[in-house]
């Protein structure tokens, strides 16, 4: 892979978080109009991962690039201009509870651009149209159910035109037909609009299908990565014990350090 | 002993640290230059559930408060045969005291508990960081306009609990235990000053309502976000508020009076 | 318009805190519109003035007619002088009345009671205008000179007596 054709690159990061140790040299590169798929089991950061590449969070040491620019390096102003190009759909889907769907898809272009009311609504219309919740446009986050909040939360992450797009857990907690929604939808913002996405979930079939290049993030570092064929057919008994979701299988399914069961006893 | 040492240390850091940090959070929210036609709305916005809602509590504390002092006031006062006085008391208490202390902490309790509550779970649902993401500021869209409410607020909510204390303990004193109207009024105009009475409880309550509001959203905003942590952050925002308005009290009286 | 009903109850809101402010200074603590073309100074020397304070009402017959709008110190024969703040509605007060400082009941606050004199232009009496002195003044009596007076019947110099000066 080309330096050029990826949009994020995360260099030898070291980060950890109340005395834990998150991240140990992890690095990672995002192509650029590509699906990028970040697995791993629950607890390894996952989610951290975005946060740094948004600069909520600051590693401890290494770099992380967004186009070719160091973001942890930018001043405050710089950052949030920087932010503008980039959005994320947070797993709760995180609407603003005082506004209606409208309002919320509405919010960035109120806040960033000078449009007259009228484009306003006609973007925003479109935009939930493209989700197909233009029929709740007028209704609160919490008159929605989760796969609705989620996918209006979507409209409002496209809504700038950002470059891209940052999914966490877009899955969780879906039942199988709002999966295929949302999957389905992940898959035509990535095809129609060329924006890069990352998604970050454990769940893998879904994921599979529709990724270009994934990595699996295990104990603070790259388990395993290349594109889903790669990985399906990966050797190395871990990557295979979490993709095919074995129960037996070198990743401890009890938690690491607990003593000895007969001891314990 | 040194584990004790150790310990005092590590909790002066942690103090220090949440210090440094509000008032970096404070700065930010308060000389961020904000656009004021989209700053208004939410200003207007805030002025209406910090201030307008709390009038209900603040005019019934308010009233109570003044009658209480009227009947108490009265029947002392009546020993020394000075009722004549009872105007004086009544305003000299209210305007200097209990007025901006009673009605910060009624504020601490309504405004600045709601205020912690919402911010935690604006933070717990990831709407701020939500709002971090559009690359917009929340200390300059959500803070700061909060911040700028209660400043606004408390004056007005003290000017109306004085004055409904007035006239609470003129409801006692003068229409139930028959004091003079005039003795009431004349007494409390004798020894109520504008510039030395007034002005230094507007200036409590504007100082109180900053250290409130303050307060308030700082815990909110720097809360576990968690169910949990809400809780407590906003069971502290009413105890430090509490505290810190009568700590200030203090110096303030005097220094002004 | 989603914001109509709130802007009316903030405005309110502001409305009210603007009607208290004003009711609190004006019903409360009496607070006077005065300019500076509606009162004229005169000066009165006294030689103790008690406790009286700036901005202490001055009446004649129990009737508000100013304030005390300074008090200083006579730096030669270290006398205190009162400056007088008189309404311009009353410019009809002899030159030989009499200014005395009294005290509201038995505690209460210090005033200057001003005591009207005859008027003749014959005996050369005028009317005070700006920058007059009173000359017939009676500083503050004093509680506990008149009780040491009354309890050691001593000669300890009074009020009463330093008007003699």
């Amino acid at each position: 892979m080309k330096n050029s054709d990826c949009l994020v690159s995360v260099k030898n990061v070291f980060f950890s978080y109340a005395n834990k140790k998150i991240y140990r040299n992890l690095s990672m590169e995002i192509p650029r109009g590509k699906i990028t798929a970040i697995l791993g089991p629950s607890g390894t950061g996952k989610t951290t991962i975005l946060r740094l590449i948004g600069a909520q969070l600051t590693p401890d040491s290494g770099e992380i690039e967004f186009d070719g620019v160091k973001i942890h390096s930018l001043r405050r102003s710089a950052l949030y201009e920087f932010r503008k190009r980039m959005s994320m759909l947070f797993q709760s889907g995180a609407l603003f509870s005082d506004m209606t769907v409208f309002e919320n898809v509405a919010f960035p272009l109120e806040e960033h651009t000078k449009l007259p009311e009228e484009l306003i609504f006609d973007v925003v219309m479109m935009n939930l149209e493209a989700v197909g919740m233009r029929q709740a446009a007028n209704l609160y986050p919490s008159e929605l159910s989760g796969g609705m909040s989620r996918r209006a939360a979507l409209a409002r992450s496209i809504v700038l035109d950002p470059e891209l797009i940052m999914y966490d857990e877009p899955f969780v907690g879906q039942d199988p037909i709002t999966k295929g929604v949302l999957v389905k939808l992940i898959a035509d913002i990535n095809k129609s609009l060329g924006k890069t996405s990352v998604v970050v979930t454990h769940d893998v079939k879904e994921i599979l299908e529709i990724a270009d290049y994934v990595y699996i993030l295990a104990d603070g570092n790259v388990l395993g990565q290349g594109t889903p064929l790669e990985i399906t057919q990966s050797s190395n008994p871990r990557v295979k014990q979490f993709i095919e979701g074995d129960f037996d299988g070198p990743y401890a399914y009890t938690i690491k350090g607990s003593q000895n069961y007969i001891e314990d006893l | 002993m040194t584990d004790f040492i150790g310990m005092l240390g590590r909790y002066a850091l942690r103090k220090i640290t949440s210090l440094g940090r509000s008032t970096i959070i404070f700065f930010n929210s308060i000389f961020g230059v904000p656009n004021l036609k989209k700053a208004f709305p939410l200003l207007v916005n805030q002025i209406y559930f910090i201030g307008v809602q709390s009038i209900i509590i603040i005019l019934v504390s308010g009233l109570f408060i003044g009658m209480v002092l009227g009947l108490q006031g009265f029947n002392i006062l009546k020993n020394f045969m000075a009722t004549g006085s009872l105007g004086t008391l009544v305003s000299l208490a209210i305007i200097r005291e209990l007025g901006p202390v009673v009605s910060a902490l009624l504020y601490a309790g309504r405004a600045g508990s709601a205020l912690t509550a919402e911010i935690g779970q604006l933070k717990a649902s990831e709407q701020l960081s939500a709002m971090e993401m559009m690359a917009v500021d929340p200390l300059k869209r959500v803070i700061a306009p909060r911040f700028w409410a209660g400043l606004i607020s408390m004056p007005i909510l003290s000017l109306l609990f004085c004055l409904i204390g007035i006239y609470g303990g003129k409801l006692v004193g003068v229409d139930w235990l028959g004091l003079d109207d005039g003795i009431y009024w004349s007494g409390m105009q004798a020894s109520v000053d504008v510039w030395d009475d007034l002005i230094p409880m507007l200036i409590k309550a504007v100082s109180f309502g900053f250290i409130c509001t303050w307060i308030a959203l700082f815990n909110g905003y720097d809360c576990r976000p968690t169910s949990e942590g809400i809780s407590r952050a906003t069971t502290a925002t009413v105890v430090q508020s509490s505290l810190a308005v009568l700590g200030m009290d203090f110096i303030l009286t005097a220094l002004m009076f | 318009m989603k914001y109509l009903k709130t802007e009316i109850l903030v405005g309110c809101f502001m409305l009210m805190g603007i009607v208290a402010a004003v009711i609190l200074a004006l019903q409360v603590a009496g607070l006077v519109f005065n300019s500076k073309t509606e009162t004229y100074t005169v000066y009165a020397k006294f030689s103790d003035i008690g406790s009286l304070r700036l901005r202490a009402p001055v009446r004649i017959g129990g009737v508000n007619i100013g304030r005390v709008s300074g008090i200083s110190l006579e730096p030669e024969t270290m006398t205190p002088i009162v400056a007088i703040g008189i309404s311009k509605e009353f410019d009809k007060i002899s030159n030989e009345s009499k200014a005395s400082i009294q005290t509201s009941g038995l505690i209460g606050e210090q005033y200057i009671a001003i005591t009207p004199g005859f008027y003749d232009e014959e005996m050369g009496t005028t009317y005070l205008k700006d920058g007059d002195y009173i000359v017939d003044t009676g500083s503050a009596v004093i509680l506990e000179d008149l009780i040491s007076k009354f309890v050691f019947n001593s000669s300890v110099k009074t009020g009463e007596e330093s008007k003699k000066d």
